[in-house]
């Protein structure tokens, strides 16, 4: 079936395209490693991610590199290859995804690993790292979720721990000197990977059960690290930053032309999984952001940059960098946008300066409701702050505030509900620009359930129980529906409950993921596919008790899943900083003074120390 | 400021767009072309470029018009060299012309618009649905609006019908069809009419040319008449 008669069938075949601006296609017969970069997503999600165009941009740079985009098909499109028997295939070249060499696929979270499976499938991969031979691709992971893989280990071949910028091109270069030599005995490549710094190779270790407990893991061939360090750019200002972004035709999730200001956060808000793997806290240098954005606008004709980063509004020199920007755009209409605001006064002033129109939404996150669990989760932002910074936004027109929330963080009580309930009820009674419509503005507020993380200091904390989820839910909603004005939103309390299963979980779920893809789940973080039934069916067939990975509650010394992958942040410091928690103490920002996260280089602690003499 | 018309084709990969995404396409494109663009104020400037009539997702189409407003005096090759090396895969630039500033914006002078529709086999009942369709006076339709459904009489929106029979037992649809602000004509509905199967369309529905109005007949954007176009392309 030709591919005009297949997009004409199917909705949004812009989608599908893969000609786009600044889409790089390369002559097959010239290309010696042939790599997929695979977001296990829609093109509107996977295009918005930052991290796909940095590796695109930098593997395609190589000599003799080739890398192709691929993503997963909405159901039309599926239907179509399924019955049409064509494999899943990249978008530039529409290679089919069994003939690439390697294909790294980024685990961003949970919800889309049965789609990860479902791709495999389509691309006509075999599932298990065991059962492919020959040719067959070798099947890489990367990102937030390697840090915990292990539901998936049997799936891939190998994961990359901590940034990719310079262990992606030692990969591709090992895997071209094993394909020099023949490229036929696969272990031999594993071993060979295995020895990059940053590489984890599942299949070298065995993990080890007592009862229902996880009871460690171990390595069974020699010369692997006990230990899998991530791996880090300490010097991002000279790093690879892409400039060519590919410009999408359709409309896409976050539709805009990007910078990273800094790699890593210095708050170390507890709950928070991100805080701890992305940390040393570096950055670039206003010039060289400068120089970045220029080119960037020059060669997209984008009309919106995002400042982007984990918490923008800290980046010691944002005013100067936004005046910087703003000179060199002057005569360009570039719109420059500042997401992950602090709820703080400053940074609305900030973002106030930049919309110059200050229309629209402005979003805060104080993710507790009362100072008290705002300590014990380490978000320091006070009452005052989060009240003062709604009012400057709104008293400069703002339509729209969103607030995030999070239910079900450790020592959670009533009262901080009822303080959640309070704090937006305040918010709402704010007085908005005075005259007219500009007076009034909409409250939304979005609460989701607490998942606990590996390699943070929860991880040795439990979801509540899916009951006591709902309950809390309903409480809620019974005393939101009597604010005025605020749209009450909340997270799906079974989308919530597997991400706790496969956040803390170990290899047994690897079992129950395979099964719930062959029962067919996929596409688990939309709700309009998301099948609780069909994942309750595959824990019942393999005999698992989804129920244990989100309540268990290890203690200190126990053995983790996740214990022989390091991020640096030694566990002392996790209890630490856990015990804190429970005595209702804060531990203040590393950038002005070190909290011992035990990182064994640093840069920012550094610049501290260095800054003291 | 100076105003320049545009005609390009969009073609290819470019027919799976819809026309926002032409639109954003283009801006991103003269942009990335260094073009001085007129923005307008507010809260969400925008720049000012004026498509003459929008064209529906899956059709090509071969001479369209764009006219877009600088700020400051280039000459047509400065510009016509600048865009040609921003193109995406699937746009093509047919002419560029400078136009008075003054003249009425490009949507509101078109008023029709020539569709081609291949088809792979002309089934027997085909012409006589045709002289059917061009006897009657009324022919209901009803169409989506804002607040629900609306009857409208197409036949007043059909200009032009007409078969052209090819040698290898296929053929080709002419249809002169209304366009503009008024509401226009849409292939897609004639094919219905037509009772014409999916498996008898060959899915290249083209748009071939736009109109403006001429007396009581039309002529081309360039000037070109309606009898001499058909003459042409032999309609």
């Amino acid at each position: 079936m030709d591919r005009d008669k297949i997009l004409s069938r199917i909705r949004k075949p812009g989608r599908y395209l893969g000609t786009e601006v600044n889409s790089i296609h390369k002559k097959k017969s010239e290309v010696k490693v042939h790599l997929a970069l695979a977001f296990p997503d829609l093109y509107e999600v996977a295009m918005s991610h930052l991290g796909l165009k940095i590796l695109y941009g930098l593997a395609n740079e190589l000599p003799g590199v080739y890398a192709e985009r691929v993503f997963a098909t909405a159901g039309d499109l599926e239907n179509i290859l399924r019955s049409k028997k064509i494999p899943l295939f990249s978008l530039e070249s529409r290679t089919p995804l069994k003939e690439f060499d390697l294909v790294g696929f980024t685990l961003q979270y949970e919800l889309s690993y049965t789609t990860i499976l479902n791709m495999l499938h389509l691309g006509g991969i075999p599932l298990k790292s065991r059962e492919r031979k020959g040719t067959d691709p070798f099947i890489m992971g990367g990102g937030p979720g390697a840090f915990n893989a292990e539901p998936l280990a049997p799936f891939f071949d190998f994961f990359v721990l901590g940034d990719g910028e310079e262990v992606l091109v030692e990969i591709i270069r090992e895997y071209s000197r094993w394909k020099e030599k023949g490229g036929k005995d696969r272990q031999s490549f594993l071993e060979a990977a295995a020895a990059i710094p940053g590489v984890y190779v599942p299949s070298f270790y065995e993990p080890a059960y007592a009862g229902e407990s996880f009871a460690g893991i171990e390595t069974v061939r020699s010369g692997v690290p006990g230990i899998v360090e991530k791996r880090v750019i300490q010097d991002l200002e000279n790093s690879y930053y892409p400039v060519s972004f590919i410009v999408p035709f359709v409309e896409i999730v976050h539709d805009r032309a990007v910078l990273e200001l800094y790699r890593g956060c210095s708050h170390g808000c507890r709950f928070c999984q991100a805080g701890m793997i992305y940390r040393p806290v570096r950055r670039r240098s206003v010039s060289r952001l400068r120089e970045l954005g220029r080119e960037i606008i020059n060669r997209t004709g984008y009309e919106e940059l995002s400042l982007a980063s984990l918490s923008s509004s800290d980046y010691p020199e944002i005013e100067e960098l936004i005046a910087g920007l703003e000179e060199d755009f002057r005569e360009n209409y570039v719109k420059l946008s500042l997401p992950s605001l602090r709820a703080c006064p400053f940074a609305v002033e900030i973002t106030n300066r930049l919309q110059k129109g200050k229309s629209g939404g402005i979003t805060f996150a104080p993710e507790a409701g009362s100072q008290r669990l705002r300590d014990v989760i380490n978000k320091k932002v006070t009452e005052e702050d989060i009240l003062k910074a709604a009012e400057l936004a709104v008293a400069s027109g703002r339509n729209q505030v969103k607030l995030y929330f999070m239910m079900g963080l450790p020592t959670e009580r009533e009262e901080d509900l009822l303080e959640m309930v309070e704090l937006v009820k305040k918010i709402s009674g704010l007085k908005g620009r005075k005259g007219g419509k500009g007076s009034r503005f909409k409250v939304t507020v979005s609460v989701s359930t607490f998942v606990p993380k590996a390699h943070s200091p929860f991880q040795w904390e439990s979801q509540l129980e899916m009951g006591e989820i709902k309950r809390r839910q309903e409480f809620l909603r019974r005393h939101f529906r009597k604010l005025k004005k605020v749209d009450f939103t909340w997270h799906d309390a079974e989308m919530s409950f597997l991400e706790a299963v496969f956040s803390r979980g170990d290899r047994r779920l690897a079992a129950v993921l395979e099964r719930a893809w062959a029962l067919g789940c996929r596409m688990d973080a939309w709700s309009d596919s998301f099948n609780f039934p069909l994942w309750q069916q595959a824990f019942q067939e393999e005999g698992i008790d989804p129920e244990y990975f989100s309540g268990y509650k290890p203690g200190y010394g126990d053995p983790l899943p996740w214990d022989h992958i390091s991020t640096g942040v030694k566990k002392e410091f996790l209890i630490r900083e856990h015990q804190r928690a429970l005595a209702e103490e804060t531990t203040g920002d590393c950038r002005e003074r070190c909290s011992g996260c035990g990182l064994p280089v640093c840069p920012t602690r550094q610049e501290v120390c260095d800054a003291s003499f | 400021m100076r105003r320049f018309r545009i005609c390009f084709s969009k073609e290819k990969d470019l027919k799976f767009i819809s026309h926002l995404d032409l639109h954003r396409a283009f801006i991103r494109l003269l942009r990335r072309a260094g073009v001085p663009l007129v923005y307008s104020h507010g809260f969400n400037p925008q720049p000012r470029i004026v498509f003459a009539s929008p064209l529906p997702l899956g059709l090509e189409g071969k001479n369209e018009y764009v006219d877009v407003f600088l700020m400051a005096p280039w000459k047509v090759d400065e510009l016509e060299a600048a865009i040609k090396e921003q193109l995406p895969f699937g746009l093509e630039v047919r002419k560029v012309e400078m136009v008075p500033a003054e003249l009425p914006s490009l949507p509101s002078l078109i008023c029709a618009a020539l569709y081609e529709v291949e088809l792979t086999r002309v089934p027997p009942g085909l012409p006589a649905a045709i002289e059917e369709i061009l006897k009657a006076k009324v022919l209901i339709r009803e169409r989506k609006v804002k607040k629900g459904v609306q009857r409208q009489n197409i036949r007043l929106l059909i200009y032009h019908l007409s078969l052209k029979k090819e040698e290898n037992n296929g053929g080709k649809l002419f249809m002169l069809l209304a366009a503009g602000s008024a509401g226009g004509g849409r292939p897609g509905e004639i094919l219905e009419l037509l009772k014409l199967e999916k498996e008898d369309v060959a899915l290249k529905i083209v748009r071939q040319a736009l109109f403006l109005r001429k007396g009581e007949s039309w002529e081309t954007p360039e000037g070109q008449s309606w009898e001499e176009y058909k003459h042409l392309k032999g309609i």
